[in-house]
């Protein structure tokens, strides 16, 4: 009988009571009363609970120990029939509801002769209760393994209190508890740290586990001091940014790491992040701000120092996600972008070569200009020289003719040396020389200038010119440079246009006894909205090859005429119109 | 008297066409100019000209594709072509195209004279 407090069932009684008595007396009553009421406690324990009858299995033990033997491990396990016997003799003698339902059993007789085969761990657990009873233990407990009724595998924990040895039931009792679903958790939670360990070890990306502890800390106090908004703290202490660096420590990082950055093993990482992170205080800047401001995760692009003293370029995104940050972890993610980084500086190189390309083929194309322009009074001037030799060769010389033909000569003359004069004013920049210049006729010209421009981009001229015939007083070259740089800009917002939408209208007007307008209006992209202020400014550009120069030559030019020059979009383009003094309607144009 | 060939003239380039005009005047042939080939061939008698000297580059209707359109019209008139640009794949759709000759401005005007007076004599 059991008699430790600490037992389940302290009021376990000898069960077969009733054949021993011989009379009903008053003690009979009391301890059948007893009886009962222990019964009822048995049964409905909500743990299983059995009594188990290893007298015989006792004896076998005792008789081994007698022959000397200290080992019984190996006793068992080199002599399998003795095992054999000795768990035949076992007997079940009772088991409660809750050992049915812990065995799957359905008829109570049957479980009790079967139990002793469906105990799955017996040799071990007998060598340890056996061990345990000799030390002078009253009970025994352990974890172990039976098969329920319909073969399944239950994971337990039991404890058996031993019989008393001058008991002459010698009768066990065993209660038992089903631990497969804890078992079950506890695997699995092994196996996905063990899952864990795995990935971050051999995932292809390089991987970062830190401690941010210290940080978490740092900034708990900060927010302490009252501190809300890290962004401004910086701006007012920016040593913290070295503060911080030093307060993250890599724990550890996987082989790709190490092999990014020509490491050799882990160990090596174990360093504050500092020597890597150094060269990009800025992307470590958004790192503590995004993390301060409680967000999950921070991705972007940074430099990072190697050990063999390279600089790699990554992209990476670091994660902490509260659970994680309460344990004062974070893990980070890194990506080596280093090729791609390369790729794209080579790809701006070659776009800036084509920039410089395309800027020597629209010099070439000017050059082929000026050489047309050139060329075509030259070309007259031949032709009506011989023309005029043939005249005066004849056998009755045209003296008329030749005299007519000279005439022209000299106009292409001037219109040859006129374009070299042109060209070398631009070239120069001379200073305006002002003349009464009638307007559209320098529109005309300007039209015929770029005639090859026009042509080449599709582009549709239509003039609108006033009829007033205004004349401005202006410096003829410069009006023509304004002109001409206007309508080439208004011909390359039109190049993404179908050919038949590609039109610039010319318009002249006299707005006043004053003023002379004049403006160009295109049918292409238009300026963005904010843009109009602006793209009179020296370098201001829209155009991937452009200067930006072009238009704030023509404001300087513009204004140093005394008028002025302003922009805006039109329904379905862009207009840009400037002013000019307007020359009395009694001054003599000077062609 | 001999009737005198007519020569047709195209160019846009006003000073250009008048030299030519001048030219071929003084070589004792009846000269009219045009400024476009569409000009010409609305004049409503360009089979009345036995030759036609014209610029490539014009516009509207280029030298190259007048020639083309003459000979659709069955208008076998010898047609010289001259050009001011450089690039050598005009040389090739010139004579592609039929024409009895390019020529490079500024050329000798000595050239132009006897490149016509070939022409007109093939054809006689």
């Amino acid at each position: 009988m059991a008699e430790s407090d600490n037992l389940p069932v302290d009021a376990a009684l000898p069960s077969k009571s009733e054949e021993s008595a011989v009379s009903p007396t008053p003690a009979y009553r009391a301890l059948a009363e007893s009886e009962k009421k222990y019964r009822t406690l048995f049964n409905f324990m909500p743990i299983a609970m059995w009594q188990l009858d290893a007298r015989r299995m006792r004896q076998m033990i005792m008789g081994l120990r007698e022959a000397g033997i200290e080992d019984l491990a190996t006793y068992f396990a080199e002599h399998p029939e003795f095992l054999e016997e000795a768990e035949a003799s076992l007997r079940v003698t009772e088991a409660n509801e809750r050992t049915l339902h812990l065995f799957g059993a359905t008829d109570r007789e049957e479980l009790l002769r079967a139990m002793p085969d469906l105990w799955l761990t017996g040799a071990r657990d007998w060598v340890a209760a056996a061990k345990a009873r000799e030390g002078g233990a009253k009970f025994h407990s352990a974890e172990s393994s039976i098969r329920r009724m319909d073969g399944s595998i239950a994971e337990i924990m039991y404890s058996v209190a031993f019989a008393d040895p001058d008991d002459p039931d010698g009768l066990h009792v065993v209660g038992a508890v089903d631990i497969s679903e804890e078992r079950r958790a506890k695997r699995s939670l092994e196996e996905s740290e063990r899952m864990y360990r795995y990935l971050f070890q051999y995932m292809p990306v390089s991987l970062w586990q830190t401690d941010s502890s210290k940080l978490v800390e740092r900034f708990n106090q900060l927010r302490e001091e009252g501190v809300t908004d890290l962004e401004q703290y910086l701006e007012a202490h920016p040593e913290f940014l070295d503060e911080g660096v030093r307060l993250l420590r890599i724990q550890s990082v996987n082989e790709r790491t190490v092999e990014m950055l020509g490491g050799t093993t882990p160990a090596d990482f174990v360093s504050s992040i500092e020597r890597f992170w150094e060269i990009n205080a800025e992307a470590f800047r958004q790192n503590l701000i995004a993390r301060f401001k409680g967000k999950e995760s921070v991705t972007g692009e940074t430099k990072l120092n190697t050990f063999d003293g390279r600089v790699i370029d990554v992209f990476y995104t670091a994660a902490f996600p509260l659970a994680l940050n309460e344990r004062g972890i974070s893990v980070a993610g890194v990506l080596d972008i280093t090729d791609r980084t390369r790729a794209e500086r080579q790809l701006r190189q070659l776009e800036a070569d084509f920039a410089h390309a395309s800027r020597v083929a629209t010099l070439g194309e000017l050059t082929a200009s000026i050489a047309h322009e050139v060329n075509q009074p030259l070309a007259a001037i031949i032709t009506n020289g011989e023309a005029s030799l043939r005249w005066l060769s004849k056998a009755e010389p045209d003296v008329e003719k030749a005299k007519e033909i000279a005439l022209d000569m000299i106009a292409d003359a001037r219109r040859a040396s006129d374009v070299m004069t042109r060209i070398r004013s631009m070239a120069a920049g001379a200073m305006p020389a002002p003349e009464v210049v009638p307007v559209n006729a320098a529109i005309g010209e300007a039209v015929n200038f770029l005639g090859r421009e026009l042509r080449d981009h599709h582009v549709q001229v239509e003039l609108a010119l006033s009829e007033d015939e205004p004349s401005a007083v202006a410096d003829r070259t410069q009006l023509q440079q304004v002109l001409v740089n206007l309508i080439v800009n208004a011909v390359h917002a039109m190049a993404d246009k179908p050919f038949k939408e590609r039109r610039i209208v010319l318009r002249t007007a006299l707005l006043d006894q004053d003023t002379v307008e004049i403006e160009v209006d295109d049918r292409g992209v238009g300026f963005r909205d904010a843009e109009t202020e602006k793209i009179f400014d020296s370098f201001y550009t829209t155009k991937k090859n452009g200067l930006g120069i072009g238009l704030s030559i023509c404001r300087s030019i513009v204004e140093a005429h005394g008028g002025s020059i302003r922009a805006a979009n039109s329904s379905n383009g862009a207009k840009v119109s400037f002013t000019l003094p307007a020359a009395r309607s009694d001054a003599q144009p000077v062609a | 008297m001999q009737v005198r060939s007519r020569i047709a003239v195209i160019d846009d380039d006003a000073s250009f066409r008048s030299a030519l005009v001048s030219l071929v005047e003084a070589v004792d042939y009846v000269a009219v100019g045009f400024a476009s080939a569409d000009e010409f061939l609305g004049s409503g008698r360009p089979e009345t000209f036995d030759c036609v000297v014209t610029d490539i580059h014009l516009p509207g209707r280029s030298g190259v594709s007048l020639k083309f359109d003459m000979a659709q019209l069955g208008h076998d008139v010898p047609v010289i072509m001259v050009t001011g640009r450089t690039e050598p794949h005009l040389h090739r759709r010139a004579i592609a195209s039929g024409a009895a000759c390019l020529l490079k401005k500024p050329f000798a005007p000595n050239e132009l004279v006897d490149t016509i007076r070939g022409c007109l004599s093939e054809r006689r």
